[in-house]
């Protein structure tokens, strides 16, 4: 590789915060056309040193030397001009343009000072053909799914003429064959010497995709290796520190019970003659690619979206739900994929995020007391190991995806659900949080008898979570399976 | 259910939390606020006088009056544009009917007429689904249209009833303790009831409100009911110490009540604010205005001081957010 | 915000007309009074108060200019306090001079039905009131007269027409202002008055228009000379000078410059120029709030020093034309060179 012209060399790169060093002196060099893995646990220090490479913040030391150039820090602007972009997990679109502005959002191409439509649906087009996806031209980009949004910031990054991109989770939301098309276009990109930085936690990615791994643990570089020489084990190792466990089945169970039985169940749209049921005690996955219908089925059973047949019974009871509330007052409960959207109340504290279902509960005389609330943060803080820093007061947003979720979860737990409905509830979650959100979930399903029922494109989720796996595949249901029959071959098989 | 060990992590989190504490909100408020006295006390001798900070509070109390639900609807991320206007003819028809039929009668058809226009803003919010801004801007310009109309163009003098704006029990003007009982049970509300913290969840994130249950449209449809009653209630006020109903009385209203309320650190995207916030924000507009008149600054340089004034206080409401954000 | 603002900017203008409204309860002609200039020192140790129209009108600044002049000319201290059209802040101001203890004070606030309350909260002092009533508590009152002021410049109309053209013309065209009841009688009737009084009965030849402001004089002015097509001799007389201005845009839009005479209400020192260099602006009332100082500075002093004052200080209105204007107003030779 010492032959290839060398675009990112960041040395000795410390970063604190209040005095608290995050970032203890770690190097990161990327070549052209070279894919650079980098992986490592929530708080690692991943996104601070993305962070600096993209000139949102000033590093404390170091250098950065970007194609040969040295600076002291970079601004966002430098940082563009540099040909640095960047692709977020979070969607960064704006979704009342169509498809062909949102690619190229704030760049449109004019001509005599008035965009030039034609050549920008033009080459719009020609972008979607590479990444070969299929999405109208005109459609609001705010009626697509989020796989498909997740698509257009990596069709924006194409436009722009990236020599250096960075990737911040970007498959965290897309189909397997998305994600397959997106490595497609990672080759075409190394092809013309552009110069990537991977981050993922999907470990079975780092072979296919990268060149050489580089692994952070609490802010150093513990692992720098050409990709194809390290082990999934060894990886997961760096990562934690330690030796990982086995990638076990859990001991299945459930109640006798049966708390939720959908019967014949369609929307007359994307999901169609749904039948199963969901005991007391019980985790059920609905396992299908993004677009098979699993979250569409999860909406409709909460009420957000109508139903044109079929029945829902709660408890043997007949449950016709008109709205949210009318779910909630139900004891049912619904943590939807996209948090930003439709979970936490960005600016509310973790606390106020966490008992916000259950005030019903807690008021007296219309009161709700703080102390009661953040008694509720506590209990669940400790129970799921939420760290939040400044404490119950803390804003939800500035907490990391995993803890983020953490709260959401306890959200439900709170409010003594009898009925929780999952949809990807480890999206934009680390490896390590997510065993621990597997773990959160079974353990409380087990304890107070909840029936989980959750939406997932993840076969893995499914293999470490689930009692039974319920396969869908265009709306309808493929396959059941139970016990040591959950395996992710037979899951993607009858998925596809 | 997982084991109850509430408090352990709690406690850790909030020692650290004291190390790295925030700077308040209102801080900079209270230090603006705070700073203008001290420079009005030894520039005008007037200043620092008890019957001065009568004339502060009483003529901040009508326009708080008005602010206090107007706050809840801005943090709910709504607007009521039209609290000027429906004051306006609260006002005219409180004279109108005082003079006809007596006080009770009077009082009685502004709240009645504060309650119907609520109901119709409303309404039009939450079940026809107007975008509030629209829906009382169009209820701004019709009320104006109204009180002119009650008056015939023409302002109407009222008699037999100063009591509401003049009275002074315990040498206190009753407006001041109406806004100040008023102020009290708003930052009650907002703070510790599930109707009050319903309020900051819609504003938030009115998406994730519908998720969790919160009866959004229900708080909404009763927050502009409260803010269209407290209106009339404040036109009544107004009226009562002119005792004349002038179709010009509210004029500017819905201005000076988002003004104090942004000044005092609500965000018009919604989520965030306080009543303790906005009554420092009305403060501060107060003193400011009070202070300009006792030193004699002329007109045009008392509105040029004015708008300075506004943008230095939320520029340090800015500069405050970006410290706390920087120590996080 | 935007289309809230425009809204208050609307409501402005219609509170700054129902102001001059107010003038209506006032009897007419009778009790006016020369200006008098201050007497240096006169008002030496004395703190007078002024409650202000509105700064933000030429009307009302010119007012508080004059005021402003003659305190100080006379040594006396001039607390100033900003109605900005709004009877509460009035009641404010009322409230700072308790405070601020003047020892007499001058009212332009313009909702004459508040003055109750506002003289209750403002120092029992003598007050003298301009334009708008101040009851229970003004000592004295002054102010235009509107009637009056309509006569002086009818009957300069009158004497042109009779001179030149043996009082012959084709229509009399009143641009109106209905909203200001009262006063637009007032001054409306008051040309018809000072005309007839020279010429004649005007009959129906009297054609009145809807058109107080700029723009809908502008408009209807160009309507009108349509049904005359063949007039020569159209006197146009309006509420103000906008009016004026409106109608002689219009005539000359359509080349009929010359087919109008025409007379004013205000001479306001917008005016000036157009009075100057127009041959057929034959006359216009000045109201010289320029000069208000000049009554009501003096005429407080001397309440304050408890000598006797008439309750009526009305305005002697001038009637000025191209020939006599930089006499009435030295300043507008500088403007109109």
């Amino acid at each position: 590789m010492s032959n290839k012209t060398e675009l990112i060399r960041l040395e000795r790169i410390k970063k604190s915060y209040n005095s608290v060093e995050v970032l203890h002196g770690v190097d990161l060099t990327v070549n052209a056309g070279e894919v650079v893995a980098l992986l490592g646990e929530n708080g690692a220090g991943k996104s601070t040193l993305v962070k600096i490479l993209a000139g949102d913040i000033p590093p404390t030391e170091g250098v950065i030397k970007i194609d040969g150039t040295e600076f002291a820090e970079l601004d966002v602007y430098k940082a563009r001009d540099l040909g640095i972009r960047m692709i977020f997990q979070e969607l960064n679109d704006a979704p009342t343009l169509s498809v062909a502005e949102n690619i190229f959002l704030g760049q449109w191409p004019t001509s005599g000072g008035k965009i030039a439509w034609g050549e920008l649906k033009a080459k719009a087009q020609d972008v979607l053909n590479r990444l070969e996806v299929d999405i109208p031209l005109d459609a609001e980009a705010g009626s697509l799914r989020v796989g498909e949004r997740q698509l257009l910031e990596i069709a924006r990054a194409l436009i722009q003429n990236a020599k250096i991109l960075v990737l911040d989770e970007p498959t965290a939301a897309l189909s397997n064959v998305e994600v397959e098309r997106l490595f497609k276009v990672m080759d075409q990109l190394k092809a013309q010497g552009v110069g990537m930085v991977y981050i993922t936690h999907r470990l079975d990615e780092v072979a296919r995709v990268a060149d050489r791994v580089q692994v952070l643990r609490d802010g150093d570089s513990v692992l720098n290796e050409v990709a194809k020489d390290v082990s999934r084990d060894e990886l997961v190792t760096a990562m934690l520190g330690h030796a990982a466990v086995k990638n076990a089945r859990p001991a299945v169970s459930k109640g006798v019970t049966v708390a939720l039985e959908v019967k014949n169940l369609s929307d007359g749209e994307v999901f169609n003659d749904i039948s199963f049921d969901v005991h007391e005690g019980e985790v059920v996955c609905l396992f299908g690619k993004i677009g098979s219908g699993t979250s569409e089925i999860l909406e409709s059973i909460f009420g957000l979206r109508p139903i044109s047949s079929g029945t829902i019974d709660i408890y043997g009871e007949r449950f016709t739900p008109k709205s949210p509330q009318d779910s909630t007052a139900r004891k049912i409960g619904y943590l939807p994929a996209d948090r930003q959207r439709l979970g936490s109340f960005a600016i509310r504290s973790v606390a106020e995020n966490l008992s916000v279902a259950s005030w019903a509960r807690m008021a007296k005389a219309g009161f709700v007391r703080k102390m009661d609330e953040e008694a509720a943060y506590g209990t669940w803080a400790d129970a799921l190991s939420i760290s939040a820093r400044r404490g119950p007061s803390q804003e939800i947003a500035t907490l990391s995806g995993g803890n983020q979720q953490k709260v959401l979860l306890g959200r439900w737990f709170e409010a003594r659900v009898n009925v929780l409905l999952l949809v990807e509830p480890t999206r934009g979650v680390d490896v390590g949080a997510r065993r621990d959100i597997y773990e959160i979930i079974r353990k409380q399903a087990k304890e107070s008898n909840m029936a989980v029922l959750v939406a997932t494109s993840d076969y893995e989720e499914v293999v470490l979570l689930a009692d039974r796996a319920i396969v869908v595949s265009r709306g309808s249901i493929s396959a059941e399976f139970t016990d040591d029959l959950v395996q992710a071959n037979k899951l993607i098989a009858a998925s596809s | 259910m997982v084991k109850l060990r509430a408090g352990s992590k709690v406690q850790g989190s909030e020692d650290e939390a004291k190390k790295r504490r925030k700077i308040p909100d209102t801080a900079p408020l209270i230090g603006v606020l705070i700073l203008m006295m001290v420079y009005f006390a030894f520039a005008s001798e007037y200043f620092f006088q008890v019957e001065n900070f009568k004339n502060v509070l009483a003529n901040a109390a009508v326009t708080g009056i008005v602010c206090i639900p107007s706050t809840f609807l801005i943090i709910a991320g709504q607007i009521d544009l039209s609290v000027g206007s429906a004051a306006a003819v609260s006002g005219m028809m409180l004279a109108q009917v005082v003079n006809a039929h007596g006080v009770v009668l009077g009082l009685t058809s502004v709240l009645l007429f504060g309650l119907v226009f609520g109901v119709f803003n409303g309404f039009l919010v939450t079940v026809v689904g107007v975008n509030s801004l629209i829906t009382t801007l169009g209820g701004l310009g019709f009320l104006y249209g109204v009180a002119l109309l009650i008056g015939n163009g023409q302002t109407v003098g009222m008699d037999n009833f100063e009591w509401l704006g003049v009275a002074q029990p315990l040498n206190i003007p009753l407006p001041i303790v109406i806004f100040a009982t008023l102020a009290a049970l708003g930052a009650i509300t907002l703070r510790y009831t599930k109707f009050g913290r319903s309020i900051y969840a819609i504003g938030s994130n009115p998406n994730a409100a519908r998720v969790v249950g919160i009866r959004s449209n229900r708080i909404i449809f009763q927050t502009f009911v409260l803010s269209a009653v407290a209106s009339s209630f404040a036109g009544a006020v107004l009226t009562s110490q002119l005792s004349a109903g002038s179709p010009n009385s509210g004029l500017g209203l819905e201005l000076q009540v988002v003004t104090a309320i942004v000044l005092g650190g609500a965000s018009l995207a919604g989520g965030r604010g306080s009543i303790f916030g906005t009554v420092l924000g009305l403060l501060i507009v107060g003193v400011l205005n009070n202070g300009l008149i006792l030193l004699d600054v002329p007109t045009f340089w008392q509105r040029i001081a004015q708008g300075l004034m506004l943008i230095l206080a939320v520029s340090f409401d800015s500069i405050r957010a970006k410290l706390n954000n920087t120590r996080s | 915000m935007k289309a809230a603002s425009k809204f208050r900017a609307g409501a402005i203008a219609v509170v700054a007309i129902a102001a001059v409204a107010a003038t209506s309860v006032l009897p007419a002609s009778a009790g006016q009074y020369d200006f008098r200039k201050a007497v240096p020192g006169s008002g030496k140790g004395i703190t007078i108060g002024m409650i202000g129209l509105d700064d933000a009108i030429g009307f009302g600044k010119d007012v508080h200019d004059s005021i402003a002049r003659e305190a100080k000319k006379a040594g006396a201290t001039l607390v100033f306090c900003d109605s900005k059209l709004d009877a509460a802040k009035a009641l404010n101001c009322a409230k700072t001079f308790k405070l601020k203890k003047v020892q007499g004070y001058l009212n332009f606030q313009p909702v004459a039905s508040a003055s109750k309350s506002i003289c209750k909260a403002g120092p029992q002092v003598p007050v003298i009131s301009i334009d708008i009533e101040q009851d229970p508590c003004q000592t004295a009152f002054m102010g235009a007269d509107n009637s009056f002021a309509g006569e002086v410049s009818g009957t300069a109309l009158g004497n042109y027409f009779k001179k030149k053209f043996n009082c012959e013309f084709d229509s009399f065209i009143s641009l109106e202002d209905y909203g200001v009841g009262v006063v637009n009688a007032a001054r409306m009737g008051g040309y018809r008055t000072g005309f007839e009084a020279v010429c004649g009965k005007i009959g129906d030849k009297l054609i009145q228009i809807d058109a107080g402001r700029l723009e809908p004089a502008l408009a209807k002015m160009k309507d009108a000379l349509t049904t005359l097509p063949n007039a020569k001799k159209v006197i146009v007389v309006a509420i103000n000078d906008e009016g004026i201005q409106g109608a002689f845009a219009a005539a000359k839009a359509v080349g009929r410059g010359d087919d109008i005479y025409a007379a004013g209400q205000g001479a306001s020192a917008s005016a000036w120029c157009d009075i100057k260099n127009t041959p057929n602006w034959i006359a216009d009332t000045a109201y010289f709030p320029e000069r208000y100082g000049e009554i009501g500075v003096p005429y407080l002093l001397d309440l304050i020093k408890g000598k006797k004052v008439p309750f009526q200080l009305k305005i002697k209105h001038v009637a000025v034309n191209a020939d006599n204007l930089f006499t009435v107003f030295p300043a507008a030779k500088a403007k109109c060179a």
